[in-house]
């Protein structure tokens, strides 16, 4: 059975039975090369249901809002509560594990429809090449992408090329938590490095540093588009909103753009990911990866953790071991 | 001292734990110990209590190094707040410094109660390694006249 036929028969079990009152997952896109995160309530919507390679978007913070939301609700009675279905990537996953390790809610909430990892397509890089308006439908054939064009005309594109950046160097294909796990992983090249531009990044000297960060965050409208689909930023007030006290200016003055990134990729160290939401969602293009890798990076060096893998581990800010390096310290 | 613009003097803004570092700055002071009169003191009850974003802030506010000193690894009177403290600034002194930030610009220390002397040394150590860099540029952000500090 194709893994979209498995998640559509899971989840119409799931919603029959009432063993889950929801399922999150992917229905079709309005828009080619993409796909729309859902709340399938009926088991006869079930069908709707899809599951493709432009499935991108993170599916976490739309059940830690549904249970959030869920728990508001006046006749809410966690007795009778019944489960959040998921169709979970391995990121999606790893978000949820997370939000388990910070007490968002509890494993039993939870029903995981895991599936194995395929690199997403990154579509901007296909509307770029064969331009958005020219694109009338694409569908992902083998290792094609195959585009209809308005004028009626079809392309064949190599999948290979058009691979999400950050699916291109992700070695995670197993979903850390999952109830039923379908598909089949597709692993990255062997030589693939996830820190590839933390390494061009670190090897630039200090002022050059500050300049590729001018440039880049220059550019940052400050949409909070990086934070709103970040499933690690889900505080209910923003440090980046506050106003009283007003820690950092509203708007696009080059300090409070450095400032905002600096500590909203920091509050993100040993929680994020590496599901490259971020850097998909910023309309400016910016390299967020750059940032929030280079935390990923320190963690597992310097405190051998990696997010999102055991529920059961404490996240590596919230404890310590007396041997933890200490160089910088006088 | 300072009489022209040309006097430029590095001002250093600690974060002192008051158990340990804050006792300590105590003790310099009372044995007449001399160190370099460009350090502005905040207490703070335990190096834990310093939020990244406290740092971040100081150093739009033009400051131009920043310390925080707090109880040596295993006496903090919290037991572990400076274990957290320091997994914490080891990742951010490495991230600042990533996105360009001069090393040497964000200082961190043990300092105990009774290390009058060691908190002398850090002090100049912390002033001679700004007057090298000297004044702040980065992330110095021009604040309204009533905010500027
Ligand atoms: S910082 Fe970016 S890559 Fe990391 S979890 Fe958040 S959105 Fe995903
Ligand atoms: S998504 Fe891009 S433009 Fe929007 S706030 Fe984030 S970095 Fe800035
Ligand atoms: S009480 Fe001094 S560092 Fe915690």
């Amino acid at each position: 059975m194709a893994v979209e036929d498995e998640i559509r028969a899971k989840a119409r079990e799931l919603l029959a039975s009432g063993k889950a009152e929801v399922v999150v997952g992917f229905v079709a896109g309005t828009v080619p090369l993409t796909a729309r995160p859902a709340l399938i309530k009926e088991a006869a919507d079930a069908d709707r249901l899809v599951w493709n390679r432009c499935c991108t978007p993170g599916l976490a913070r739309y059940v830690l809002d549904y249970i959030r939301d869920r728990r508001k609700r006046r006749d809410f009675d966690a007795a009778k509560a019944k489960k959040v279905a998921v169709v979970a990537k391995p990121c999606d996953a790893r978000a949820l594990v997370t939000y388990i390790q910070e007490n968002q809610f509890a494993p039993g909430d939870l029903f995981v429809v895991g599936v194995h990892c395929a690199p997403m397509v990154d579509r901007r890089k296909v509307f770029e090449e064969v331009g958005a308006y020219r694109l009338e439908e694409a569908r992902v054939d083998g290792d094609a992408i195959v585009i209809t064009t308005t004028d009626g005309g079809e392309e064949r594109l190599p999948l290979g090329d058009y691979v999400d950046a950050s699916c291109a160097v992700c070695a995670r294909l197993e979903p850390p938590l999952a109830d039923v796990t379908y598909g089949e992983a597709v692993a990255p090249p062997a030589d693939a490095d996830p820190y590839a531009r933390v390494r061009e990044h670190e090897a630039r000297g200090s002022d050059e540093r500050w300049a590729w960060l001018e440039e880049e965050l220059g550019r940052c409208i400050r949409c909070y588009a990086c934070r709103q689909v970040c499933p690690a930023c889900y505080c209910e007030e923003c440090f980046a909103e506050q106003r009283n006290p007003a820690w950092i200016g509203p708007a696009t003055a080059e300090e409070d753009l450095v400032a905002f990134h600096l500590v909203r990729v920091f509050h993100t160290a040993g929680r994020c990911v590496e599901c490259g939401e971020c850097e998909r969602a910023c309309p400016m293009n910016i390299q967020l990866r750059v940032l929030s890798e280079k935390l990923v990076k320190d963690v597992a060096e310097k405190f051998g953790y990696v997010a999102g893998e055991d529920a059961e581990v404490s996240p590596p800010l919230a404890t310590y071991k007396p041997d933890d390096p200490n160089e910088d310290f006088m | 001292m300072a009489d022209t613009r040309n006097d430029w003097e590095p001002k250093i803004l600690a974060f002192l734990c008051t158990w340990c570092s804050y006792a300590g700055a105590d003790l310099a002071g009372v044995s007449r110990l001399q160190y370099p009169p460009n350090v502005r003191v905040i207490k703070v009850p335990c190096s834990a209590r310093v939020k990244p974003l406290y740092l971040i802030r100081a150093l739009m506010e033009g400051w131009d190094g920043v310390l925080v000193s707090g109880c040596h690894p295993g006496d903090c009177h919290y037991i572990a707040g400076n274990y957290a403290a320091r997994r914490r600034f080891t990742l951010l002194k490495e991230f600042v410094e990533y996105f360009g930030l001069e090393p040497g610009r964000l200082n961190f220390s043990w300092v105990s109660a009774s290390e009058g002397g060691k908190y002398a040394d850090v002090i100049k150590t912390v002033v001679d390694r700004v007057r090298e860099l000297g004044p702040a540029r980065r992330m110095v952000k021009e604040y309204a006249e009533p905010e500027k500090v």
